[in-house]
């Protein structure tokens, strides 16, 4: 298991466009930096209806939900970001923090998009 | 290094922060931990480790050593530095009753989340005046 990160982008459409960001990788405080310049990015081009698709995330610790936790406050009124199968382990972290409480999280990405 | 014992050192670079799970997770599972124990230690581990590399050494390089030994039950990691000392007050960390998207930064998940997966986390300063972090847990009774 190494530190590095990919991310791929898709678009998917439900009452509003949705973009899914697909991470790919370890999130951990090496790799934070390279996750928020493309969500910025992204953010930048347009988009405020994000799923983070968390399917192939091998490791996330604290970074990871810093980089989240900036990503939602650099939305624009009315923005959402929506999780997509965190892993056992992700899904601990997420716990253990209460993130779960506080962003909706999915098994299915037809939910997920039909969610916002 | 012996039987119950095994060391690692690194330089103080968050490019490194892979390695030292890879080591974590190794050790630890051939030493008698469950994948459950193994991937909490891991966890504690990297958010320790990253905390010397960003705020102890400020990134400007230095050692890390880690040491995991097994004592009793219990399975120990020692994350020794030469970088300032820092103790964080046992009251520090994120306010967890306060939702991640209001709080006013996200500073203090890290130690809350060591705190949450291990069953202690002390610190001392070393004779040698290198800062001592030594977490603890319970791996080798059957459960997680």
């Amino acid at each position: 298991m190494s530190s590095d990160l990919r991310i791929t982008v898709s678009e998917e459409s439900g009452s509003v466009p949705v973009t899914i960001l697909h991470i790919i990788g370890d999130l951990d405080a090496n790799t934070q930096k390279d996750f928020e310049s493309k969500a910025q990015e992204i953010v930048k081009g347009g988009a405020s209806n994000l799923l983070l698709d968390l399917s192939a995330v091998g490791y996330m610790g604290s970074a990871g939900l810093r980089a989240i936790h900036a990503l939602s406050t650099s939305l624009k009124e009315g923005g959402q970001i929506k999780l997509l199968s965190p892993s056992e382990a992700v899904a601990r972290v997420l716990k253990t923090l209460g993130f779960d409480s506080y962003f909706e999280v999915f098994d299915s990405v037809h939910e997920a998009v039909a969610s916002f | 290094m012996t039987g119950d014992s095994r060391s690692l050192l690194i330089t103080a670079s968050l490019d490194n922060l892979g390695h030292v799970r890879d080591f974590i997770q190794e050790v630890m599972t051939a030493l008698g931990a469950t994948a459950g124990c193994a991937a909490d230690m891991q966890l504690a581990v990297d958010e320790a480790v990253t905390n010397v590399i960003m705020h102890g050494y400020q990134g400007a390089g230095g050692d890390v050593e880690i040491e995991v030994r097994k004592h009793g039950d219990a399975l120990l990691v020692h994350i020794r530095d030469h970088a300032e000392h820092f103790d964080p007050p046992q009251d520090a960390g994120a306010d967890l009753s306060i939702s991640p998207l209001d709080q006013h930064s996200a500073g203090g998940f890290g130690l809350h989340l060591i705190r949450g997966m291990v069953d202690s986390a002390d610190y001392r300063v070393m004779k040698d005046g290198r800062n001592e972090l030594v977490l603890t847990k319970r791996c080798l009774t059957g459960t997680p």
